[in-house]
């Protein structure tokens, strides 16, 4: 046994090389485990003899051509079947080993095993939704009451001026709650998602469209401007449209939270660079400046209240992680009681 | 003449709420709390409108939903579903059933009107 076959059978995940015919030269003890062969059987054998995942020949496939690691994410992640027939992930690396000449010899790949994280991600997403479940069978019945209380119907109750303001205190706070019971559902499923983040052509005259939808009604009712400034002609990006379309509804939920009769809220999407920039600009209270920072953190809410989403100031956090997994940037500019501007970028063009 | 609503729910708080809401908009209600009582109601009494929520003990909402569409007596009966369920492959599962609608709770009083009056008037 070489030297180098020892520290390679020392490593704690699955490892193995091959040349650039994906023919084996090295497996160690791990792989053999992972799959299923001992390395005596499967030396000089081309890897697709060894496994039937497609996935690992077309990453040493495009390794080899391009001469570079081939891009991978937390997303590609590999499915093996164990021996037990129990499904494992595994998160795949590799490396091009090159000769000072340039010439690719072998394929350094490594396998490491995230089934775990998997399951705890997927209780955690299980555990969100039970727990928001949880939550709307009780509201159902308090905001159901609360609502024909308020409406007087049937005489069901008069109250004083005092009374009323009560019931508004108690219907403002059961709406509060609903916002965080659905936005840790989806922060759940944000979390679970950016394991597939659902990439597309993206056009950002039809997401500010698409995001704007339900929120222009809110908008007119308490008499707030919504004004869109979004050229038709700007560059497509690579997004996933349903994560821009939660942000921008998001980031304008936000604005119409804070801002009241007579004030203007305007979303904007310009191209400059290799970038798209949107804005959600309104006329509102704004932000304390020591708040600006922190918003988006989780579990964050401004000093006074101020930006966040329905109290535990989860939406603007999540807001962030879609931004963040599009290799985009998204930041605030405020003057207190001169409004807020939200803005976030998406890169133009991204090879993935 | 008084339209009919059958309310098929388990939690007494919110049949308390609901019950309610569509008392004062002049429906009579009957009320029972698993999808086994809520056929065996359907078939008897004819009721105008059926509001079912999913999570019964027994026989569940969709298999309630699945039976009561599969019956020449009830099939056309329209079932709107009141679910704490907010996920798409509920709705998907619910509809395939045969529920004509699919609400989703929470929901305001005036909701629950407007989507009864969908079907009945």
């Amino acid at each position: 046994m070489t030297y180098f076959q020892k520290i390679f059978d020392e490593l704690p995940e699955a490892a193995f090389m091959t040349d650039k015919t994906h023919k084996i030269t090295a497996l160690n003890k791990q792989a053999e485990e992972v799959l299923n062969v001992s390395y005596e059987q499967v030396r000089g054998r081309a890897f697709w003899d060894v496994t039937d995942s497609s996935q690992i020949v077309s990453l040493l496939e495009e390794t080899v051509m391009l001469c570079r690691p081939p891009r991978l994410t937390f997303e590609n992640s590999t499915i093996i079947y164990d021996v037990r027939g129990r499904k494992r992930f595994f998160k795949v690396s590799m490396v091009p080993l090159v000769t000072f000449e340039g010439e690719l010899k072998n394929v350094l790949t490594v396998m490491a095993d995230i089934t775990m994280l998997k399951e705890i991600e997927q209780l955690k997403t299980d555990f969100f939704a039970t727990v928001s479940h949880e939550f709307r069978t009780p509201l159902t019945s308090m905001l159901m009451c609360v609502g024909m209380m308020k409406m007087g119907q049937g005489r069901l109750a008069e109250f004083t001026p005092k009374g009323k303001e009560i019931l508004e205190a108690i219907e403002e706070d059961c709406n509060r709650l609903l916002s965080l019971a659905d936005n840790l559902l989806d922060l759940s499923r944000m979390e679970a998602g950016a394991i597939a983040m659902d990439m597309d052509e993206a056009h950002a005259d039809k997401m500010v469209q698409a995001a704007l939808g339900t929120l222009k009604v809110q908008a007119e009712k308490r008499n707030i401007n919504l004004v869109t400034s979004v050229p038709s002609d700007l560059p497509v990006i690579k997004a996933d449209i349903n994560k821009i379309i939660w942000v921008l509804t998001n980031l304008v939920g936000n604005a119409l939270r804070y801002t009241g009769e007579g004030d203007t809220i305007t979303v904007k999407a310009r191209n400059k660079g290799t970038r798209l920039f949107f804005s959600v600009i309104d006329t509102g209270k704004g932000i304390a400046p020591e708040d600006q920072e922190r918003i988006f953190e989780k579990y964050v809410q401004g000093s006074d209240g101020n930006y966040s989403s329905g109290g535990a100031g989860l939406g603007l956090a999540i807001c962030k992680d879609i931004v963040e997994a599009h290799g985009g940037e998204i930041w605030v500019e405020s003057e207190p009681g001169e409004g807020a501007t939200f803005t976030f970028s998406i890169p133009v063009f991204r090879d993935y | 003449m008084t339209k009919k609503i059958l309310l098929v729910e388990d939690e007494k708080n919110i049949i308390l709420g609901v019950k309610t809401c569509l008392e004062v908009a002049d429906y009579s209600v009957e009320v029972v709390e698993d999808g086994e009582k809520a056929v065996d109601f359907a078939v008897k009494e004819k009721p105008d409108l059926i509001l079912l929520d999913l999570m019964l003990p027994k026989v569940n909402g969709f298999q309630a939903c699945q039976q009561l569409k599969s019956m020449q007596e009830t099939k056309d009966i329209p079932i709107v579903v009141l679910t704490a369920k907010t996920a798409e492959e509920d709705k998907e599962r619910a509809l395939q059933a045969g529920a004509d609608s699919y609400m989703t709770k929470p929901f305001r009083p005036e909701e629950l009107w407007q989507e009864i009056k969908r079907f009945i008037n």
